[in-house]
């Protein structure tokens, strides 16, 4: 009997081990939940870009929010932006217009055309010139500050912009960089990937042999577009004298206004071929209405200079590609299978006023 | 009794078991180091590389600038001291010496301490991977892709400048390379590369005058200024490659 208690005894004593050397060896797990109270909620902005396209990076200090977003569009469109400005009466929207796939058309020798506002999470250099380099927030800090110079008193004293702000960051005491990093929340939204040419790539489309034999102009030696208007972007995001002119006056300088090396004779950012068919006119002081005459330039106009791309002189084909004129109209095929009117078209970056 | 004296002895065996890491691996480990960096530069027959200057000459006397150089590095491996090829972990690297963001360095991964013979990388992406969506999608790695209709994978090297032709104008070059076997293979020996704890990086030298000469004599007046594409050409400058670096002093 004595040893059965002791039995006993001992079995609940190794219970006791065996329950202490389990606990031992578990994380400590605090029983009671902290409270989290944050001042305001944001919500994630959710992107949908093709697997096919480049990472998608979106900087730490200004994450997108659905908030954020809503914000920026509303400051993209609004004209108070330029109110008491040099530019009064102009808001973003007023030069990037949807149906334009968020550029202009603006008569040749009026200055710089309006490049198109189209996937530009991508590129570090902004306007034809580079005279903006840096993340998204950088271009649309020069947007507010230096090109409309915006009075950000206005937007405080308006009530929407008090709520939309506390609701994006969580302040109303906001200032330009506030809006500026709106706007460039609203710019990495406006992605563009659903062309005849994307339903292509992915396999759910097919070309007609026109646009397939523009397709392989472009991506081959013969045309060798490929080069500055890689895929899937359709730009290297990079500066080239792709041969426009041979002296270089005013705005044809190019990016040598903005560094003052004289090797940036003449060099202009690649701009997208994406929507390319809603943007005329073209080149960056737009001297060719249409695709193409653009597709002329290059077959048979390129003019010579110290600072031309290298890429333009393959012998042979130093004055122009030399195409036959079905290679020519196959080439401005393909380009028109790169619109994408889901995009001109979406309610979502449609203004909200 | 004898018994429960043994159970008695579980919980804490128990305890042991639980707590403990694993540390009677049989398996000798080898030390290494985490990171290796092998930091590369350019030179023109010796002399430090500078972009946009028309400075330099071919061995065929070409006169010339480099305005744009990128390429890839990749395939690292290192002799020991009994004569074999490591193979050391990383994978390809753009390098742009133009462009801070990308850099000119590579990094090694888990490199085995010791001192080591030889080096050998290729200039260029192995065969094995070179096929387009390979890489990680970054912006620069697409920018350097091969396109598909032309066999797909990515571009070893953009190499681009301005020489001066035999009437002594100045005209572009470009020379790409791409397209399996066309990888320029270097490898360096007789040397002695040290790597520990206090010894974690290379810096490698890159001669671009190497591209245009030993084995194939290449003047642009004759073998052309544009070799993107053309087999014949992209051959005789991815030999020539295989001797474009060395360790720097």
């Amino acid at each position: 009997m004595k040893a059965k208690r002791i039995y006993a005894s001992i079995e609940a004593l190794l219970l006791v081990l065996i329950m202490l050397s389990w606990v031992s060896c578990t994380k400590e797990e605090d029983p009671t939940p902290t409270p989290v109270t944050p001042a305001y909620q944001t919500t994630p902005y959710e992107f949908n870009i093709p697997d096919y396209f480049p990472l998608f990076q979106v900087p730490k200090n200004n994450p997108t929010t659905v908030e954020g977003v809503a914000l920026g569009k509303r400051l993209y469109y609004d004209p108070m932006l330029s109110q008491g400005g040099p530019l009064e009466g102009n808001s973003c929207s007023s030069c990037h217009t949807q149906k334009g796939s968020f550029s202009k058309s603006t008569p040749y020798g009026t200055g710089f055309q309006v490049m198109a506002h189209i996937n530009l999470n991508y590129t570090k250099n902004f306007l034809w010139d580079g005279l903006v380099q840096g993340e998204l927030e950088d271009i649309a800090e020069f947007e507010v500050a230096e090109f409309f110079k915006a009075d950000v008193s206005l937007f405080r004293a308006d009530s929407t912009y008090k709520s939309m702000f506390y609701k994006a960051f969580g302040k109303t005491d906001f200032d330009e960089k506030d809006m500026a990093y709106a706007i460039a929340q609203h710019f990495r939204s406006l992605n563009s990937y659903n062309s005849k040419f994307d339903l292509f790539w992915d396999g759910k489309a097919e070309l007609t042999p026109l646009e397939e034999m523009g397709y392989l102009i472009f991506n081959t030696e013969r045309g060798d577009c490929f080069h500055c208007h890689s895929f899937p972007l359709l730009s290297d995001h990079d500066f080239h004298n792709n041969g426009l002119d041979s002296t270089f006056e005013g705005i044809n300088a190019g990016r040598f206004n903005v560094t003052g090396n004289v090797n940036d004779y003449g060099l202009f950012k690649s701009p997208t071929l994406r929507n390319v068919a809603l943007t005329a006119p073209y080149m960056h002081d737009g001297r060719f209405e249409t695709l193409e005459e653009v597709v002329e330039h290059y077959n048979s106009g390129v003019r010579h200079s110290p600072t031309l791309d290298a890429i333009m002189l393959k012998p042979g084909k130093e004055y122009g590609l030399q195409l036959s004129p079905m290679e020519k109209a196959a080439i401005v095929a393909f380009l028109k299978t790169l619109t994408d009117t889901s995009y001109t078209t979406n309610p979502e970056f449609s203004s909200p006023f | 009794m004898k018994k429960y004296a043994l159970l008695l002895l579980l919980p804490s065996f128990i305890f042991q078991i639980g707590c403990t890491k694993e540390e009677d691996d049989p398996t000798p480990t080898v030390a290494t180091i985490p990171y290796f960096t092998i930091n590369l530069s350019h030179v023109v027959s010796g002399e430090p590389m500078v972009f946009n200057q028309r400075i330099y000459q071919t061995p065929a006397n070409n006169p010339y600038e480099v305005r744009h150089l990128e390429y890839f590095i990749s395939d690292f491996k290192l002799k020991n001291q009994t004569g074999q090829w490591l193979t050391v972990q990383s994978e390809p690297k753009l390098i742009d010496p133009q462009d801070d963001n990308i850099g000119t360095r590579t990094v090694l991964l888990n490199v085995p301490i010791g001192t080591y013979q030889g080096i050998s990388c290729m200039i260029g992406i192995p065969e094995a991977i070179n096929y387009t969506g390979y890489l990680p999608q970054t912006v620069d790695n697409m920018n350097m892709a091969w396109p598909d209709p032309i066999g797909g994978g990515y571009h070893f090297m953009k190499f681009e400048g301005n020489y001066q032709d035999e009437n002594l104008e100045w005209k572009g070059f470009t020379v790409h390379l791409g397209k399996n076997g066309n990888q320029a293979p270097n490898t360096i020996k007789d040397i002695s590369i040290a790597v520990s704890a206090t010894s974690k990086s290379l810096d490698l030298v890159m001669d671009m005058n190497q591209w245009f000469d030993n084995p194939h004599y290449y003047d642009f007046n004759v073998q052309g200024n544009y070799t993107m594409a053309v087999d014949s050409l992209m051959l005789l400058v991815s030999e020539n490659g295989r001797n474009c670096l060395s360790v720097k002093q």
